[in-house]
């Protein structure tokens, strides 16, 4: 006892166990009070949400978790979180949460009323990636649930995360809030669907929808074809995302068969909260040209004709892709000159007659007629981008952004001269330059 | 022989003083008013704060070995040095209650959702009222021990945040002008980190390039936190103002996290020791401007006093930043105007215009060493023992 009043050290140790131990035996497990939720599906029925979670309740005896599903109803996102708890036991922890999936009534509604809970919620959640789902949410959750468990591996797997490919960039949380709070409010959102694997058809409309009012895009893009995209469009050109819907399948049991969630490689447009436009394949990838984010892409130029070959399909792969933008005026008129180089690569001739020196050709030097056919197509899908976004006034390239950081005075005479109503895009002039370089 | 502060330890606890608060809420909230050129308008604070720490040299080189009081006393007599020192202690005490708010909100925000800070918070205060009572040569050991991981954390959290930056979201440069420059004016509270200088006089070893030293540490921890503060809103642009603790939200943010787990909360830890040293360095100087306020006794009581009341006002107020904040910037930054700035600049021209008569028995010697009745009373006792703990306590 005399040793222990003269040693302050231990007194000390003793008093601090003496506060904790208490507090900390008689808390519970957090495994056995929370559920890990991985992936959060909201649906939106009428006045009602319907909240849906795939979760995990880690044992450490074995290492691995069981993922399970469970979902509930209610009149706030919130409420329905609560309901949740209710039903499983636990409460809901979103930290390892990977994607927050909505469907199409949700994305039609304020978004901002949907996402609200959760950066209210600790710790912070603002690394979610959103994902839009022309399906319910829900189906769409359960038909991930048997795939390896992880939410985040469908992500991977379908080229969804940005840190394993280029094909897209996916928002998160914080960067629909940055877009939201921002001049131009506008974001584009990934689009996952579903499809029944036993018949192989894609659940995906090939048409885009038009949005908010009404109209409608002139380009079906394709549709089913596994592997690099290549279309049965009888266009002269088109473009698709490499990472065209075959991995990242999995078991569901809804619906029937077996079910499969893809990147349908389209995009989800919100303005001011709300679904502006539901960009198809093809003017989704259009506008990817404009993302300087998104590196690789795939391209297909089809019917191309020159000297070596005659009405042939050839895939690209553009392995590297530079954007440079440089906001000017002239006469008090906003020119966006987008200064685009793509580094592209053969990676498939298909159709048509190809004779033995077009494949010399083609992987030692692109001829000048391939080139320039490669440069008007790609200008050509830039143009019909810059359509799209000038007819449903949206601005997910930064056009704002640019104007207003790199030319101030300027861009805001320009703002200050515009007619009550009228969209600061529809006198902006686009001038596209662009350079193929060939990658061998 | 009494063992004094070093250069290098002064520096680094005058770094971790520059830095620590204003990795958390201050970007989100400098934000909400002053946009994107927050970072421009955070250098005007940093700058007068540097000023102050130029003229706290000034009189520490004019009154070598002479404790802060002590120049008080010389300067303006007994009562105003008193005052003064009064002052002083409610600078250090309300800076301690919104340190130990914002610790746990740190706690609460990004690994304990639900956890009871009471509790918890105990085992801190007691750990704050130990080093404060160690004194200053003791705590300056601590900040020089952990000091290395807490820059780690410091260096590993901005070099993931600035893979993720886009510092065009910086552009364009003074985007209102100057009309916003009153406003950083009310986040007083977040500056003044030099003021904790006072409990150093007389007890800082100065060796050759003392005043070089310290003054080029703290410009190198002035660009960096203008630099933090940069890559935060290059991050985070729009969506700053969303954000409550800027150093952790900038780890959550970047991509890496996903797939590494909880590797940021190793470095959301290092942060918070920054934070336990920073809020002990907060009672150390209540601590010690209470004592030359009021008396200088009963300093365990005194100390744990301290704690006491910082731990009962953040229970009263329920923890709530914002409300402190609220009440900071409406009601308490002039006050803190006057202490952080107000004060030294008064200090600081005494000191500079008025003839020191340098006692030729004390000069040069350490602070502990001077003019105390109870310090003599004490050394008669105990020579080694208040030698070595009297560094704060002077």
């Amino acid at each position: 006892m005399k040793y222990l009043w003269k040693n302050k050290i231990l007194i000390v140790l003793l008093l601090l166990l003496t506060i904790l131990f208490p507090s900390t035996i008689s808390t519970p497990q957090q495994s056995r009070t929370e559920n890990i939720v991985t992936a959060v599906g909201i649906d939106k029925n009428g006045e009602e949400y319907e909240v849906s979670i795939q979760y995990v309740i880690p044992y450490a005896d074995s290492g691995e978790g069981t993922f399970k599903m469970s979902s509930a109803k209610g009149k706030t996102v919130g409420e329905a979180v609560e309901t949740l708890s209710v039903q499983t036991g636990r409460l809901s922890g979103f930290a390892h949460c990977r994607a927050l999936l909505f469907n199409q009534e949700a994305s039609e509604d304020d978004m901002t009323s949907i996402l609200d809970y959760f950066i209210r919620i600790k710790p912070n959640t603002n690394n979610i990636v959103l994902l839009h789902t022309k399906k319910s949410s829900k189906d769409t959750l359960s038909a991930v649930k048997n795939f390896n468990g992880e939410f985040y591996t469908i992500l991977n797997a379908n080229g969804l995360s940005n840190d394993q490919r280029r094909y897209q960039e996916f928002k998160n949380i914080g960067d629909y809030y940055n877009s939201y709070f921002s001049p131009s409010k506008c974001i584009e959102i990934g689009v996952i669907d579903i499809m029944d694997s036993s018949s192989e058809q894609s659940s995906q409309s090939s048409g885009s929808s038009g949005g908010s009012s009404g109209g409608s895009s002139s380009s079906g893009s394709s549709g089913s074809g596994s592997g690099s995209g290549q279309s049965p469009n009888a266009s002269s050109s088109n473009t698709s995302s490499s990472n065209d819907m075959s991995s990242g399948s999995s078991g569901g049991e809804s619906g029937g068969g077996e079910k499969k969630v893809f990147n349908s490689d389209e995009k989800l447009i919100l303005k001011n909260a709300k679904k502006v436009a539901l960009l198809d394949k093809e003017q989704s990838s259009n506008l990817s040209f404009f993302n300087p984010n998104i590196k690789d892409m795939s391209y297909s130029l089809e019917h191309f004709s020159d000297e070596l070959c005659k009405d042939v399909s050839i895939i690209f792969d553009i392995h590297d892709k530079n954007c440079k933008v440089v906001p000017s005026f002239e006469n008090g008129v906003p020119h966006y000159t987008l200064d685009l180089t793509l580094n592209m690569r053969t990676t498939e001739i298909s159709g048509g007659n190809v004779g033995e020196e077009m494949y010399y050709v083609l992987n030692k030097k692109f001829s000048e007629t391939l080139k320039q056919t490669l440069k008007d197509s790609v200008t050509n899908n830039l143009r019909q981008a810059e359509q799209h976004f000038k007819q449903y006034k949206y601005d997910v390239i930064n056009c704002y952004e640019t104007f207003y950081k790199f030319k101030n005075k300027e861009f805001k005479q320009y703002l200050s001269s515009l007619p009550e109503g009228k969209y600061y895009m529809e006198d902006v002039v686009f001038d596209y330059k662009v350079t193929i370089i060939q990658q061998l | 022989m009494k063992r004094l502060v070093t250069t290098r330890q002064l520096s680094l606890i005058l770094i971790i003083s520059l830095i620590t608060l204003k990795g958390l809420l201050l970007p989100p909230i400098m934000a909400k008013d002053l946009g994107r050129d927050s970072y421009i308008f955070a250098f005007i604070p940093l700058i007068l704060d540097f000023l102050v720490l130029l003229g706290f040299l000034f009189i520490m080189n004019k009154y070598p070995g002479q404790s802060f009081f002590q120049i008080l006393q010389q300067l303006f007599g007994i009562v105003i040095a008193k005052v003064i020192m009064f002052f002083f202690f409610c600078f250090f005490f309300i800076k301690s209650c919104i340190i130990f708010q914002a610790n746990f909100v740190y706690l609460n925000e990004n690994l304990y959702t639900t956890f009871n800070w009471l509790i918890f918070a105990v085992p801190i205060l007691f750990t704050a009222v130990a080093c404060a009572m160690r004194g200053v040569t003791a705590f300056a050991r601590l900040v020089e021990f952990f000091f290395p991981v807490i820059i780690v954390g410091v260096f590993t959290s901005v070099g993931a945040g600035v893979l993720s930056a886009d510092f065009s979201n910086l552009l364009p440069f003074m985007e209102f002008g100057l009309s916003k420059l009153p406003k950083v004016f009310s986040y007083a509270l977040w500056f003044g980190d030099y003021l904790i200088m006072i409990v150093f006089f007389g007890n800082v070893k100065t060796t050759q390039k003392f005043n070089l030293r310290i003054i080029l540490s703290i410009a190198g921890g002035i660009v960096g936190v203008v630099a933090f503060f940069a890559i935060f809103y290059s991050i985070h642009n729009y969506s700053a103002i969303c954000h409550t603790n800027a150093i952790s939200d900038m780890l959550q943010t970047m991509p890496l996290s996903s797939d590494v787990g909880s590797f940021d909360w190793i470095l959301i830890i290092l942060w918070d020791i920054s934070l336990f040293l920073f809020f002990t360095m907060n009672v150390l100087g209540a601590f010690y401007s209470f004592r030359m306020a009021f008396f200088d006794q009963l300093h365990i009581p005194v100390a744990i006093g301290i704690v006491v009341l910082v731990y009962v006002v953040n229970w009263l107020i329920n923890f709530d930043i914002y409300f402190t904040i609220d009440v900071a910037q409406k009601y308490l930054w002039q006050g803190f105007l006057f202490v952080q700035y107000g004060l030294p600049a008064i200090i600081f021209s005494f000191a500079l215009f008025k003839k020191h008569k340098q006692n030729n028995k004390t000069a040069g010697q350490p602070a502990t060493m001077q003019n105390s009745k109870a310090e003599s009373k004490r050394i008669t006792l105990t020579r080694e023992g208040v030698l070595d703990k009297g560094g704060s306590v002077q």
